[in-house]
């Protein structure tokens, strides 16, 4: 099947940024929700987006068509979250030492848009492994089948699904510790 | 809770609405972004200043080899230099005399060697 981005990102190649421009404009909303599922917070979701895209154009000589740019978009996406992620637990682990005088909240999140209940699913969201998270968000969310999810994610379709089975498992444990589940 | 269920749940998170001006504005955040830190136009300014630099060495190396080559050493110094050339080639000559002796005289040597222990 024909990639509707063929165009620009072939001109994006040639260094048109008019063409990036169009490409970031098509997908930006995309990567934004993809951040923000991953790390529960919008301001970082805006961050972890801008950083997306500019990695994005510095690897556009390297992209050869394989897959649809949209996959190879979410790779990068993707990659730059897990990143942040490793960063952010390990500047967590630094600053719980001596940041005693914090109230607990050492990570401002944005409330996402819906009620109470989706709130707290969105909190068990984020107590699921980063890997396991990315994997529901892919498949749930964008509507990526297990083979698309396991060539974002770059590993095999098997371990997409087990990767799916053990977040919808331990979602369910922590959604009856919170009481929505009965 | 079935498969299902939870998927709906899922599902129903939404991320926070961005306005309009936001999206407009996005794309020239990220190129103005690319612009600032382009590693092509960093590469571009470090070779441009090494370049530069280079050049400069250069020139005070010929500068300083021209200046050299154009002044006349003082005659004391030459006179100092010819005297110590010929003391090394005297001091040479009698390294060479002194080593063919005691590999004429091996016995001896060895004679020397064992008084000596």
């Amino acid at each position: 099947m024909r990639d509707p981005d063929e165009a620009l990102v072939r001109q994006s190649q040639n260094g048109d940024t008019a063409a990036y421009a169009e490409l970031i404009r098509t997908h930006q909303r995309m990567i934004h929700s993809l951040a923000f599922r991953m790390t529960g917070s919008m301001a970082d979701a805006e961050d972890l987006a801008q950083e997306t895209f500019i990695l994005a154009y510095r690897q556009i000589a390297s992209y050869r068509g394989d897959s649809k740019f949209s996959t190879w978009l979410y790779r990068i996406a993707i990659n730059v979250c897990l990143t942040w992620r490793r960063r952010e637990t390990r500047r967590t682990e630094v600053t719980a030492h001596w940041a005693v005088e914090t109230d607990g909240r050492q990570h401002q999140t944005e409330e996402p848009a819906g009620g109470d209940m989706t709130s707290r699913m969105h909190e068990a969201l984020l107590k699921l492994p980063a890997k396991q998270r990315a994997a529901i968000m892919l498949t749930l969310y964008d509507g990526l089948n297990h083979a698309e999810a396991a060539e974002v994610l770059n590993c095999s379709e098997t371990t997409v699904s087990w990767r799916i089975f053990a977040a919808r498992r331990k979602l369910r444990q922590l959604l009856t510790m919170n009481g929505i589940s009965p | 809770m079935n498969d299902f269920d939870l998927e709906s749940k899922i599902r129903s998170i939404r991320a926070p609405k961005r306005g309009d001006e936001y999206w407009e504005a996005f794309p020239d955040q990220v190129l103005a972004e690319l612009r600032t830190h382009s590693p092509a136009m960093v590469e571009h300014r470090n070779w441009t200043g090494t370049c530069f630099l280079l050049g400069r060495i250069a020139m005070a190396c010929l500068a300083v080899i021209f200046c050299l080559w154009q002044t006349p050493l003082p005659r004391e110094f030459n006179h100092l230099l010819r005297k110590d050339e010929t003391q090394l080639r005297q001091s040479m000559r009698q390294f060479e005399r002194n080593l063919d002796r005691a590999m004429q005289d091996e016995h001896g040597l060895h004679g020397l060697v064992e008084d000596q222990s």
